[in-house]
């Protein structure tokens, strides 16, 4: 599980899609596996998600959210802490050590 | 820890579970599967998901759009002992009169022999002809044992035509379809089903143990077949005749039984019924040629069957689930159960690999997966 201090950055997986909807929401579609795996993300989820890029670190994502929402850092930080801990359970991101 | 999954059956061919968040789904008739995590609940709020997520969903996976269709065209229902059983509408009961038969096929499912006593009281047969129509089945198929010894068969076909079932089906080996019982049925006209196994007499008489049956039912075919009569015929694959398919076709066609009317499956392993060997060219792809599979795709639709001994079952082959018995409860008591199924998606994902030897048709392979937790004989 990533933390508030973790220096390393999230890249998505090789094998994922995704496409954003006219809602504004993220479907994503996991390929690799036996049966097809959807993932639908409402908005907010939806930001995070198109911040990862494999460049960004966890630091850098809160400050790039915090530029267009309305909210403590601190709710914002736990809220992208919680959100990378999932993607990570359900194996759709993965880490590398920051440059 | 498994998360807390509620089940639905959505008519005539999904199966779903949507849990905190997750929706999986299962096509009956193929096996395929679905599993959206983000969903939100089903019986709050069928499909608030937004159009373009629907879109999005079904251009990555059009097994999803396939879903979203029938979200719109149906209602989704609980998944009980009931739903499970209709399916998309009560379609045929079998009703077994006797376990008595005149022949003792080495392979029966229902161990039939002459020796066999047990049979069903014309009460029972009444209710359950009545408890047939109130609720919708579309065929009655009297079976057995053979159901022309039981000396109820012909007023079960009177009643049934009374009662107003759209199609009333013997099942026979036809050897006592002759004399007066021939005449009586053929003026009530029902359409009859009958095993046969060779165009060889000799095989066909040590299948059915009875000598000379070979030509007693192909009298019985041809007859019922030139009287204008709806006639089937079944013929079961095993290793004594596993390399007749193509002439056994041939022969039963010649006797005046419509191509498509000539159905072949493989035994199963049921009663007196033992697995076929892997290796075997006795599977039906060498038996095919001269009619049509027994297995074609078709919705989900219901079935279930009592037996000579007033057990109420899924269908004929699925004695393993016990739903109850008519000398307990009246058989649309039985048949429309709300209580809860509790199932697994993975039990339902491999029905195919579990029930192939035991159950030849899909629906049923997929109920025994769906019923076997709460159901057992």
């Amino acid at each position: 599980m990533p933390d508030a201090s973790d220096r390393r950055v999230p890249q998505r997986r090789d094998t994922l899609t995704h496409e954003v909807t006219d809602t504004d929401e993220v479907v994503i579609y996991d390929g690799n596996e036996k049966s097809p795996q959807l993932l639908v993300l409402n908005d907010t989820a939806a930001g995070i998600w198109l911040m990862i890029d494999g460049e960004r670190s966890i630091e850098e994502i809160i400050a790039e959210i915090l530029k267009y929402v309305d909210a403590e850092r601190e709710t914002v930080t736990r809220d992208v802490i919680a959100f990378l801990g999932q993607l990570e359970q359900r194996k759709l991101i993965a880490w590398k050590e920051a440059p | 820890m498994e998360r807390q999954k509620t089940g639905y059956f959505l008519p005539n061919d999904w199966i779903l579970w949507e849990s905190e968040g997750l929706l999986e789904a299962i096509k009956l008739s193929s096996a395929e599967q679905i599993r959206i995590e983000g969903w939100t609940e089903l019986g709050a709020s069928k499909g608030r998901l937004s159009a373009s997520v629907w879109e999005a969903l079904a251009r990555f996976e059009p097994l999803v759009g396939q879903l979203r269709t029938r979200l719109e065209e149906q209602a989704l229902q609980p998944l009980t002992r009931a739903t499970v059983l209709r399916g998309s509408g009560w379609r045929q009961l079998f009703v077994e009169l006797t376990a008595k038969c005149n022949e003792q096929c080495v392979h029966c499912y229902a161990e039939s022999s002459p020796l066999r006593t047990e049979a069903l009281a014309w009460a029972d047969i009444r209710e359950v002809l009545e408890d047939a129509k109130a609720l919708g089945f579309g065929l009655v198929q009297l079976t057995g044992g053979d159901p022309l010894i039981s000396p109820h068969c012909i007023q079960a076909v009177e009643l049934a035509r009374e009662l107003g079932i759209p199609r009333v089906e013997i099942y026979t080996n036809g050897l006592a379809l002759r004399g007066s019982t021939y005449e009586q049925l053929r003026e009530l006209a029902p359409s009859f089903a009958f095993s046969f196994y060779s165009h060889d007499p000799q095989t066909h008489d040590a299948i059915t143990q009875a000598p000379g049956s070979h030509s007693r039912t192909s009298r019985a075919i041809r007859r019922a077949v030139e009287d204008g009569l709806n006639v089937r015929v079944g013929v079961i694959s095993m290793k004594e005749n596993q390399h007749h398919g193509s002439k056994t076709g041939q022969y039963l066609r010649s006797l005046g039984v419509a191509d498509d009317s000539i159905r072949f499956d493989r035994m199963r392993e049921v009663g007196r019924g033992h697995p076929m060997p892997k290796e075997s060219d006795a599977q039906p792809a060498s038996i095919q040629t001269g009619g049509v599979e027994s297995d074609k795709p078709r919705d989900f639709g219901g079935s279930a069957a009592v037996s000579y001994d007033g057990k109420v079952y899924p269908c004929i082959f699925s004695r393993h689930l016990l739903l109850g018995s008519i000398h307990e409860a009246r058989l649309e008591t039985i048949l429309t159960s709300a209580e809860p199924v509790v199932s697994r998606k993975k039990s339902l994902l491999s029905a195919d690999a579990r029930w192939g030897d035991k159950l030849s048709c899909w629906e049923c392979r997929a109920r025994s997966a769906l019923l076997e937790g709460s159901c057992h004989a």
